[in-house]
C-alpha cells in the first residue's frame, strides 16, 4: 500500500521554485518532479515544497524564505505493507509521518460553539414564524429540575408563558411552579422556546431534590411514573377536545435518563428497566403516546469520544430505557457547525430495545440560557432534546395530533432531517440533523 | 423504621375498572393498606390492559409473582439524572 509521508530535502532549484510559486500564488515555472529525491519515494506533485530554513529551532523567519532556505519539506508516498514497515530514513533523509487529522470534537469542557441566535438561524425560526408555526396554543411539559421564570424571561427579553394550574403540584413540592432555583430545568425551558416562543410551559420538577422520592442526586424513576400519570389525567380532562380544550397539543421534553446499567436491577432480572419493554414506565409512555402526546427524549451523554464520567466508560448500547422506546423521538446532539458533539450517545440502543436510535440530531453546546453561569453553554443531549421539543411544538401549531399522530409526525421529522453522510440511519446522527421547515413543507404547511 | 425509609417495590396489578383504589388493590393482593405508598397511589399504566402500578413495602412482595396472576414485579426503580 502507498502510505503518505513527509521528508526533508536539501535546497534545490525545483523545490525553491515550487515554494516561491506557491507563495506568489502562481504556477511554478519548473516541475517539482525534477527534484532529486530518494528512489523509494514517489513525490506528491500536488503538494508544494515548504521551506523550513536550516531545520533548527533557532532560525529566524528570514531563513524560511524560499530563496534562503537550506531545506524543504515535501510530501511523498512510500510503498509499505503497513505503517510499521516504513523505514526511518530514505537515502539518509529522515521520513516523517503524515497522519490523518480531524477537527477536535466538542466535548464537555469545550467553550460554547455559537449562541442561541445561531441555533435560531440553523432552525430557520424566521421561516417557521412566517408559516405561523410559533407554538401558540401548545403546551410543553418540562420534566426536569423545575423552571425559573424570572431568569427565563430576563434571558429571552420578554415574558415566557407558564401554566401554573396545569403544572405538577403534588405533596412534597413546596416551591411553586416557575419559581425553582435556576438550574438544568431552566436551561431546557429556554431551549424549547427558541423554536416555539409562544408555547406554554408546564413545570414538572421530577428531578428536583424535593420531588416525591427525590434526592440531591436527582429522583428515581417512580417519580417520573407519577408525573406521567398526572399528565395522562390532565390531558384527558383538561386538554382533550371533549374537555376544556385549552391546548391544541401536548409535547413532553425529557432531558434525563440512567447513565449505566449498574443503576438498574441486574441483567436478566424480569423487573429491569433499561432493556425491558414490559417495565411500567415504558407502558405508561405507550399510553401517553397513543393519546396523541409527543414525547421527546435525550439520547444520553455516553458518546465514545468523550463520555460523561457517570457512563463508567460504557459507550456501546448506551441508549437505554425510555430513550430507546420506539414511540419517542430520541435526540443526539451536534454543535452549531453541524458536528456531532463527542459526548452524544451513539446507536444502536441496548439489546432488547428498539435498535435504530438516536432518531435525529439537534443543536447543543451553544451560549443560551447561561443557567450554569455567565458564559456557560447549554450543553449535553439535555439541550438538544428541548431544542427539538420546541420544533415539535412549533409544528403542532398547525399540525393536528388527531390527523397526524406522534408516530406520523416523528416519521416526517426523520424523513426530512438533513443527512450527514449517506442517506438513511447512522449511529451518530440517526436520520440526520433536524430541519423543522423541511418537515413543515413535507406536511403541506 | 419511619415509613418514608421503608424500602418499597414497584409492581403492576391488573384490575377491573371498579377496583382502582388502594383499598381494592390491598384486598386484591391480601395486604394491609399500610403496606402501600399512599402518596404514589394507584397509577394507570395501561388503561387498555387494565394495568395499574403501585408501590408496596418490599418485604411484603415475593421474589416474583405466579404467571397469569395479573400481578407483575417487582420492577426496578433506578436513580435518574439530567443528561447534562
Amino acid at each position: 500500500m502507498q502510505i503518505p509521508v513527509l521528508v526533508t530535502l536539501p535546497a534545490q532549484e525545483p523545490l525553491r521554485e515550487s515554494a516561491m510559486a506557491f507563495r506568489e500564488g502562481r504556477a511554478p515555472k519548473m516541475d517539482i518532479r525534477h527534484a532529486n529525491i530518494p528512489k523509494v519515494l514517489q513525490l506528491d506533485e500536488r503538494y508544494p515544497a515548504v521551506p523550513i530554513g536550516s531545520g533548527r529551532p533557532t532560525d529566524r523567519a528570514a531563513a524560511h524564505h524560499p530563496d534562503r532556505s537550506e531545506t524543504f519539506a515535501v510530501r511523498a508516498f512510500i510503498d509499505a505493507l503497513d505503517a510499521s514497515k516504513i523505514p526511518e530514513t530514505a537515502d539518509g533523509k529522515p521520513v516523517f509521518c503524515d497522519p490523518r487529522i480531524a477537527p477536535f470534537l466538542t466535548c464537555g469542557g469545550t467553550a460554547p460553539v455559537g449562541d442561541a441566535n445561531d441555533v435560531r438561524t440553523k432552525l430557520n425560526v424566521q421561516a417557521l414564524k412566517g408559516k405561523g408555526l410559533d407554538g401558540h396554543g401548545i403546551a410543553v411539559a418540562v420534566m426536569d429540575t423545575g423552571i425559573n421564570l424570572a431568569h427565563l424571561s430576563a434571558k429571552l427579553g420578554g415574558q415566557a408563558r407558564i401554566d401554573v394550574t396545569n403544572s405538577w403540584q403534588t405533596v412534597g413540592l413546596t416551591i411553586p411552579p416557575g419559581q425553582h432555583p435556576v438550574d438544568h430545568g431552566t436551561m431546557c425551558a429556554f431551549d424549547i422556546l427558541l423554536a416555539a416562543p409562544k408555547a406554554t410551559l408546564l413545570d414538572y420538577p421530577i428531578l428536583s431534590s424535593n420531588a416525591p422520592g427525590g434526592s440531591q442526586m436527582g429522583g428515581t424513576l417512580s417519580v417520573a411514573v407519577l408525573a406521567y400519570a398526572q399528565l395522562i389525567a390532565s390531558w384527558a380532562v383538561a386538554f382533550a377536545p371533549g374537555g376544556a380544550a385549552k391546548y391544541k397539543a401536548l409535547v413532553v421534553s425529557n432531558s434525563w435518563g440512567i447513565f449505566h446499567p449498574s443503576w438498574d436491577f441486574p441483567a436478566g432480572h424480569p423487573g429491569r428497566y433499561c432493556d425491558n419493554p414490559r417495565h411500567p414506565f415504558h407502558l405508561i409512555i405507550s399510553t401517553l403516546a397513543s393519546s396523541g402526546v409527543d414525547i421527546v427524549f435525550a439520547a444520553g451523554n455516553c458518546g465514545k469520544d468523550c463520555a460523561d464520567g457517570r457512563c463508567q466508560a460504557r459507550t456501546k448500547g448506551a441508549i437505554m430505557g425510555a430513550s430507546a422506546h420506539p414511540e419517542v423521538l430520541t435526540l443526539a446532539g451536534c454543535d452549531t457547525i453541524d458536528k456531532r458533539v463527542g459526548y452524544s450517545s451513539q446507536g444502536p440502543s441496548i439489546a432488547k430495545m428498539f435498535q435504530d436510535k438516536p432518531d435525529v440530531t439537534a443543536y447543543t453546546h451553544f451560549l443560551g440560557s447561561e443557567a450554569f453561569g455567565a458564559g456557560s453553554p447549554d450543553s449535553g443531549t439535555s439541550a438538544a432534546c428541548p431544542v427539538a421539543a420546541g420544533c415539535v411544538a412549533a409544528l403542532r401549531t398547525k399540525v393536528d395530533w388527531q390527523t397526524t399522530p406522534p408516530k406520523n409526525l416523528f416519521d416526517q421529522f426523520r424523513a426530512s432531517a438533513k443527512h450527514s453522510g449517506a442517506p438513511g440511519w447512522n449511529a451518530d446522527y440517526g436520520f440526520g440533523i433536524i430541519d423543522p421547515v423541511a418537515t413543515a413543507n413535507s406536511l403541506g404547511v | 423504621m419511619p415509613k418514608s425509609q421503608v424500602p418499597m417495590a414497584l409492581i403492576t396489578v391488573k384490575l377491573p375498572a371498579a377496583s382502582r383504589t388502594l383499598d381494592a388493590v390491598a384486598a386484591h393482593l391480601g395486604l394491609d393498606i399500610a403496606d402501600f405508598d399512599g402518596q404514589f397511589g394507584v397509577v394507570p399504566v395501561s388503561p387498555k390492559e387494565g394495568l395499574f402500578a403501585v408501590r408496596v413495602a418490599a418485604a411484603r412482595v415475593p421474589a416474583n409473582y405466579e404467571p397469569g396472576s395479573g400481578v407483575e414485579g417487582p420492577f426496578s426503580d433506578p436513580k435518574i439524572g439530567p443528561m447534562r
